[in-house]
């Protein structure tokens, strides 16, 4: 059973801007990220996103509020890897966190760094690398790897790390269809086995739809915060934060303006065609 | 702009030990003003295929023909130049290789380089700067002040201001917000028809490839494994499977919606209005039914 009731991040009253005198690129945000959710944020390019996962990690620290990860404010120079180790975070382009010369040294990078001792190193290797089924990729290198198994062996040296949160980054936007699925799919294994907290930074709202919970952001601020299902249910002015809306939504809107007498209920493909073919027979 | 591939081969590290053959003797004819979608896994060939069209790949063998221009893998290359003034090519992330000090320098460096006038080029970077839907303040500016998606519609004025006539885009709305995507893919619809281009995209979106273009071309092991409409690449949903290729999402609800009654509908559908509709008319068929 998950403890999706326990906080592990809190935000509280953040202020982040990159100089003085200009406009904030997240102003007041507060937020609350319980242990083994996935959440998922979104939010049009430039709406402060990334930002805020940067200040997770630690990476970047508020001008005002203060942000705590287990407990740790991310101020707390002594706790600072301590933060960084359990927070990990999956960029979006393959290329550009691929340090290692081969997949074995990719992994092993991050634990050396963390001072893990080579028996225990070893280990781990081979576990994390199995985990995200790259174990018989060890010797490659990463011009022989497409950029889905980059991004499984970019996850494999962070759960090396054993983080409690890692952070997606638009981690599959750079990825071909079968690439995307398949780091989703170790994700959302990641997420339910292993009780790891996911917060994923995305665009795509069938994906979306399957968080636990969802922020949306616009602007630097938190426009709205709930379960995806009631979102979609009372907000009808995703398109106006530049986002779309799911398919799902999409099609169940234009068959009630043709006349269908269908509830605001679905919200998975499945539901819609249930409801439909309901409809179908009791009348 | 008749583009024509006849017994086209290319081979990656040819006479090494590392030879690998990209594409395997490609017949195909794309036709003048088309929208052609190329798709197909990462590693079928697309890429390698539309950089033969602008003369950045040369065929190992046989010949690839782009309007009157002739690249034959037997001859020396002598016109490339004049061909890539009539090929433009965006490629994935435009923006990166934006580098000049302003908007203007910008987009004028492609057509001063083909040998326009700095006047024409001037002219030209005014109208493109426009067509793209910014204004012309920008032309003053730095490209590297502007965010993402003004960036991005400058790298393409840098095209549009070469005038060409076939232009090739290599994932077009990589790394956009929803918003983004769909006003590039408007762009370069509008651009497709007011400028009579001949479009060829490669793309990983089976929603726009089934929704913009008026031709696909499916590859597979660097072979053309099918060449067709939309309506008719969409039917084979078999072949695709194997292909490793999806169904764009309106045709996959219909294919849901119509196995809950064990129907086996094959309906060639793409936007959401016609999805619906389709929804609409088989609720009212089977009830009468």
């Amino acid at each position: 059973m998950k403890q999706k009731e326990n906080p592990i991040i809190d935000v509280s009253n953040v202020y982040y801007r990159y100089e003085k005198e200009t406009n904030w690129i997240l102003e007041d945000i507060n937020l609350t990220v319980y242990q083994g959710e996935w959440l998922a944020i979104t939010g049009h390019n430039g709406s402060g996103k990334s930002t805020l996962a940067k200040c997770l990690k630690g990476l970047i620290m508020p001008e005002k509020g203060t942000i705590s990860v287990l407990h740790w404010d991310t101020t707390d120079k002594e706790k600072l890897w301590d933060i960084r180790r359990t927070v990990g975070m999956v960029f979006q382009n393959p290329d550009n966190q691929f340090v290692g010369a081969t997949v074995k040294d990719d992994v092993a990078f991050g634990m050396e760094n963390s001072g893990i001792e080579r028996q225990e190193m070893l280990k781990r290797l081979e576990t994390s690398l199995k985990q995200v089924r790259m174990f018989d990729y060890v010797d490659r290198e990463p011009h022989q790897l497409s950029g889905g198994q980059k991004q499984r062996v970019a996850i494999a040296g962070i759960i090396a790390l054993e983080p409690s949160i890692i952070i997606l980054d638009e981690a599959t936007s750079m990825l071909d269809p079968e690439g995307r699925k398949s780091v989703m799919k170790l994700m959302r294994h990641l997420n339910k086995e292993n009780n790891i907290t996911v917060i994923s930074i995305t665009h795509d709202l069938e994906e979306v739809i399957h968080a636990d919970r969802m922020i949306v952001m616009n602007d630097g601020k938190v426009i709205k915060e709930g379960k995806p299902r009631d979102l979609f249910q009372s907000t009808n002015d995703f398109e106006k934060v530049g986002l779309d809306l799911p398919f799902t939504i999409k099609l169940r809107r234009c068959l009630k303006e043709k006349g269908l007498e269908i509830s605001d209920n679905a919200l998975f493909e499945e539901e819609l065609v249930n409801e439909l073919w309901t409809l179908y027979s009791t009348n | 702009m008749d583009i024509i591939f006849n017994q086209l081969t290319h081979l990656y590290h040819p006479k090494t030990p590392f030879e690998r053959i990209a594409l395997k003797d490609i017949n195909l004819q794309i036709s003048s003003q088309s929208f052609t979608s190329i798709v197909g896994e990462t590693g079928s060939g697309k890429s390698t295929l539309v950089q033969h069209i602008n003369g950045l790949l040369k065929p190992s063998s046989g010949s690839i023909q782009i309007g009157s221009i002739s690249i034959d893998s037997r001859k020396k290359v002598s016109n490339l130049k004049e061909l890539r003034k009539q090929v433009g090519m965006v490629f994935q992330y435009p923006e990166h290789q934006l580098f000049e000090e302003t908007v203007l320098k910008d987009i004028c460096f492609g057509p001063i380089n083909f040998g326009i006038s700095e006047a024409e080029a001037k002219r030209r970077a005014r109208w493109a700067i426009k067509q793209v839907g910014l204004d012309t303040d920008i032309l003053s500016r730095s490209p590297f002040d502007l965010s993402g998606g003004q960036m991005r519609r400058v790298a393409i004025a840098g095209v549009l201001a070469i005038e060409p006539q076939v232009v090739i885009l290599d994932e077009p709305t990589a790394g956009l917000d929803p918003e983004g995507r769909k006003d590039i893919m408007s762009l370069f619809k509008q651009l497709h028809e007011d400028r009579q281009w001949t479009t060829i995209m490669v793309t990983h979106s089976m929603e726009d490839a089934a929704y913009y273009s008026d031709q696909m071309v499916v590859m597979d092991k660097g072979t053309v494994a099918m060449h067709d409409s939309p309506e008719n690449v969409f039917i084979q949903i078999e072949a695709l499977k194997k292909l490793g290729l999806d169904l764009p999402q309106s045709m996959q609800f219909l294919r849901l919606f119509y196995a809950k009654q064990d129907l086996k509908v094959i309906k060639p559908v793409f936007s959401i209005e016609d999805t619906a509709d389709e929804i609409i008319r088989a609720l009212k068929t089977v009830r009468k039914g």
